[in-house]
């Protein structure tokens, strides 16, 4: 069998807290496997951002082990990229567009290839009209995709996204799923993805894995099959869509209805 | 509709200023009589048409703002080193510290005397003591800069594998640079002020001398034709210099369109 791209043995994350540790997370066991799109779905506070930090080697892990691609993770594992829910904070405001997508790559390549690995991000994400405006005067989808477009820039091999359509208008949102879904199967870059939206979640992935509890606790671990390419329209009217969504609405009732 | 960006119209910047000037000129002439010595702003535009004058206010004008320019750039090079050094290293931080915060309340003006002792009635001694009092405002507000830095943005870096020395210059220094240039603002405003007193009390040069020796002859319309040009030098290099940073660092939100 093929290496995965994430895997978690045994993992144990701690976080400082009001009351002395608070144990988030406690035995883990999670492998993720290349080209895979995987989301992560739980309520809130269950600990689903917290675990992308920890895949992403911005946070630090108690016990166990967290490995990507063989080797283990301690600090930010080259060859993946993480797009963080807050765009707003992590766009650089003082370079346009441009210039922030060519952040991450423009002191290692020559200047074409940078130039060829912008455009061509700036393409994924439909953005290339505005590649000289600064990201302040873009509205909030378009600074999302800006982000994502310097993470794709780098040709990253995995993607962690937290939330990353979580502030968008459901317009906006139905053309990012289905652009991120493009850039996917053109790049086949497993891509880890944090959101509270059951419908997005079925409608984009792989595979869901349900967070719950204190410490959290995988719940459920659903492989999705529905057809690929996907369309906001026809998947979901395919009764397997339907059946997914309904055993994921069970699973989440007591959080739903108090 | 307070909220709402409008452009501002020249009409609207100088129609208060004009009503003042216009009831002073009226309140001189036809009211206070006893001050005697208020001139009216007529008598000050009369003086301003004095071609020896105006040569003499254009050079004095130019050593004050040469003096204030100088110390407040050397300023602007060792406060902002300090002020990084503060934001970026904790026990750099704990060293300066408790000098900075004993010789910040200190009034600059404090130390003419001292200075004119190390350095004579000289352009030495007014320009240590205007880097004296223009360090203060450029030290504490690119200190706040660094610490207030958006910590996702270290994240981004540290995401993108960006070096130290690309974390600095691409992501630490410009995220800092808004604060710094309020820092910079003050300090400008600063060294023009420092600058007339030191000049008044230390270095006989310049505008502040140019108002004294005005006082002294008793001839109050140049006096006001002294303190006018201060003032429209102060306006001026705040608005030279805004302009500037706004060409130089078209991106930065905060110094808006
Ligand atoms: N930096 C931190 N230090 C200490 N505790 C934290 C930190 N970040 C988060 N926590 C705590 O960890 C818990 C899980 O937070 P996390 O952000 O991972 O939740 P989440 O599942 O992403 O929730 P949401 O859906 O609301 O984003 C919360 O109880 C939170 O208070
Ligand atoms: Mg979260």
């Amino acid at each position: 069998m093929a290496q995965p791209a994430f895997c978690c043995e045994r993992v144990r994350i701690e976080l400082p807290g009001a009351n002395g540790t608070l144990r988030l997370i406690d035995g883990l066991d999670l492998e993720i496997d290349r080209g895979d799109f995987v989301s992560v779905l739980g309520g809130s506070g269950t600990g689903k951002t917290t675990l992308l930090r920890v895949l992403g080697g911005l946070t630090a892990y108690s016990a166990g082990i967290v490995r990507y691609e063989g080797e283990v993770v301690s600090g930010p594992p080259p060859g993946t990229g993480i797009v963080f829910q807050d765009y707003g904070h992590a766009l650089l405001t003082w370079r346009t567009v441009r210039r922030n997508v060519s952040l991450g790559i423009e002191a290692r390549m020559p200047e074409a290839e940078v130039a060829r690995r912008v455009g061509k991000a700036l393409q994924m994400v439909d953005l290339e009209q505005s590649r000289d405006e600064y990201p302040w005067r873009l509205s909030g989808g378009m600074q999302q995709r800006v982000q994502i477009a310097r993470s794709l820039a780098m040709e990253p091999s995995a993607l962690l996204m937290d939330e990353p359509f979580g502030a968008l208008d459901a317009m906006s949102k139905a053309a990012l799923q289905d652009q991120l879904l493009t850039v996917q199967r053109e790049t086949a870059a497993t891509i880890l993805f944090v959101t509270h939206d059951i419908e997005e979640a079925i409608y984009l992935s792989d595979r869901i894995i349900v967070l719950n509890g204190r410490p959290a606790r995988i719940r459920l671990d659903l492989k999705i099959d529905l057809p690929r390419p996907r369309n906001q329209v026809l998947t979901k009217e395919l009764p397997e869509y339907l059946r997914l969504r309904h055993s994921l609405y069970e699973a989440f009732k007591d959080e739903l209805h108090g | 509709m307070s909220c709402m960006v409008s452009h501002r119209r020249l009409a609207e910047l100088v129609l208060v200023p004009l009503t003042l000037l216009f009831m002073w000129e009226l309140a001189v002439g036809f009211v206070w009589t006893d001050f005697r010595f208020l001139p009216q702003p007529s008598d000050v535009l009369r003086a301003f048409l004095d071609v020896q004058l105006l040569a003499d206010i254009a050079l004095d004008g130019l050593h004050t703002l040469a003096c204030a320019l100088v110390g407040w750039a050397i300023a602007l090079v060792f406060g902002g080193a300090i002020g990084v050094g503060q934001g970026l290293s904790r026990v750099f931080s704990l060293f300066v510290g408790t000098s900075i915060e004993i010789l910040r309340p200190l009034p600059a003006v404090a130390f003419v005397p001292v200075a004119v002792l190390l350095f004579g009635f000289t352009i030495y001694t007014e320009i240590v003591v205007i880097v004296y009092a223009c360090l203060w405002p450029v030290i504490v507000n690119t200190a706040a800069g660094v610490r207030g830095i958006e910590p996702r943005l270290l994240e981004v870096a540290c995401v993108m594998h960006l070096r130290p020395l690309e974390r600095t210059t691409k992501v630490i220094l410009p995220a800092i640079l808004p604060s710094a240039f309020v820092g910079a603002r003050i300090s400008l405003g600063l060294a023009l002020i420092v600058a007339v007193i030191v000049e008044m009390v230390g270095n006989p040069a310049g505008l502040g001398w140019g108002l004294i020796a005005a006082q002294e002859a008793l001839r109050p319309e140049i006096m006001f034709a002294y303190l006018m040009t201060i003032g429209i030098l102060g306006v001026l290099a705040n608005t030279v210099l805004t302009s500037l940073v706004r060409g130089f660092f078209p991106g930065m939100r905060e110094l808006g369109r």
